[in-house]
């Protein structure tokens, strides 16, 4: 348990900094046809684990969301965007769940879990993080549609192989 | 109690979830720029839709008394534009506002009663001598000339409408200044007939014919319609010209008695001038 909680501070911390240390500098978005944003941060939410309650992962995603946001000078923009992810993960986790249930100890990584479903999870949560996030800031769904998609995709695949290369590298168990 | 648990116990995560895009919602409008603008703005547009049509049918019971007070507005309009024809500084280097004379007063008053297809047309008005109409004064509307007080009782005046065969007035073109007097023939509502202008004047269709000072009923220079067409017939001396007029008479409701209050002066004379 403490092990566990002193892990996930790390993390939160770690992300964090990551994110608005080096990865706010690296935001493409003078050309106006394309605005890309590397999200490094809702990995933390992706690997909260399995046992944290659905009520705790919300606040804690808002919480992450909001520091972030307090960073990127866009306050309720990565939170909103958090909380969605948050709630998307008890979701997906339900529909994921292996036969014999999730071992509660555990949090869902490619270690514990397999690349094939960690695949599956991380990519439904981050999609929709990015999807999400950008459909709030461009905040009309009328006139940029074709916008939306376009920063999703664009951001997500940098975003992804980010995360990718992070899990590859640190290969964390918990 | 238990149905209540029971539902947060269900949908608790979602409520949670709800909760919280809310106050993030609630951030994200107050504190960004771009987010706000286009929030605000839609806001603004459904909201104001809203209150437009409320607005737009609330409007449409005031519309009585808006009428009135557009009349009234329009009346002192037109006190204050004949009255300003009157100059009667006999020394040119002095300007002051004596010599600026309240010759005429302009009561706006609702036609209650209208017809144009009799031979002789009357109107009546639901003003009277307590409002200040006196009988033989000019009538006019925003449009045009109307008629001639013909009687007044205490609330209500009866007028000689111009479509009356016994209504003769002087009248000018503004083009040249000629004058003429102007009749109805008793046929069409919208046309009358500008008599005794002299065949050697020239005439031009579309020139507009106004009224002058010289029936004492009207200030000079009020519009009463326009030249539609003219003929000369062999051996005549006058031009037979028709005016179409610039008012409908079939849609009268507010019109102005203009009161002239030198008249009673200048019929005084002109009688004793007769007399002698």
């Amino acid at each position: 348990m403490n092990s566990a909680l002193f892990k996930n501070i790390v993390r939160f911390i770690t992300l964090v900094l990551l994110q608005i240390l080096v990865l706010k500098h690296v935001a493409i978005g003078g050309n106006f046809w394309l605005s890309i944003q590397v999200l490094i941060y809702p990995l933390f939410i992706l690997l909260l684990p399995f046992r944290t309650s659905p009520y705790l992962v919300l606040l804690l995603a808002f919480l992450i969301g909001l520091t972030v946001d307090m960073f990127y000078g866009t306050p309720g923009i990565h939170a909103s965007a958090s909380v969605f992810t948050a709630f998307l993960r008890t979701i997906v986790l339900r529909f994921l769940e292996p036969n014999g249930g999730y071992n509660l100890n555990y949090s869902p990584t490619k270690v514990r879990m397999g690349w094939g479903w960690f695949f599956r999870y991380s990519l439904i949560l981050f999609f929709g993080h990015l999807l999400w996030y950008f459909s709030i800031e461009n905040f009309t769904f009328f006139y940029s549609f074709t916008e939306i998609i376009k920063d999703t995709f664009s951001s997500f695949l940098i975003s992804y192989g980010l995360l990718i290369i992070i899990q590859i590298v640190f290969n964390p168990l918990d | 109690m238990s149905t209540i648990i029971y539902l947060l116990q269900r949908f608790g995560a979602f409520l949670t979830f709800f909760v919280l895009q809310i106050i993030c919602f609630v951030f994200i409008v107050r504190y960004n720029d771009q987010q706000g603008k286009i929030f605000w703005s839609s806001v603004n547009r459904v909201s104001g839709g809203v209150l437009e049509n409320f607005d737009q049918t609330v409007r449409y019971f005031h519309l009585r008394d808006d009428m009135d007070s557009l009349a009234a507005e329009n009346a002192r309009l037109i006190e204050l534009l004949a009255n300003a024809e009157i100059d009667t500084s006999a020394v040119a280097q002095q300007i002051t506002s004596d010599s600026f004379r309240q010759v005429y007063t302009v009561i706006p008053c609702k036609v209650i009663s209208n017809s144009v297809n009799r031979k002789n047309n009357t109107l009546t008005l639901n003003c009277g001598e307590e409002d200040g109409v006196l009988p033989h004064r000019g009538v006019v509307s925003a449009q045009g000339v109307v008629g001639v007080i013909q009687k007044v009782s205490p609330h209500y005046a009866q007028v000689m409408s111009i479509l009356h065969r016994n209504f003769k007035i002087s009248a000018l073109l503004k083009k040249n200044g000629t004058t003429g007097s102007l009749v109805w023939m008793g046929e069409d509502p919208s046309i009358m007939r500008l008599e005794s202008i002299p065949r050697h004047e020239t005439i031009q269709k579309g020139d507009t014919v106004q009224t002058t000072i010289f029936s004492g009923l009207y200030p000079t220079g009020i519009d009463i319609g326009v030249i539609e067409s003219f003929g000369l017939e062999v051996g005549n001396y006058a031009y037979n010209i028709d005016v179409k007029l610039f008012e409908d008479m079939t849609r009268l409701d507010y019109v102005y008695v203009i009161n002239n209050l030198d008249k009673e002066e200048l019929d005084q004379l002109e009688n004793e001038s007769g007399n002698e």
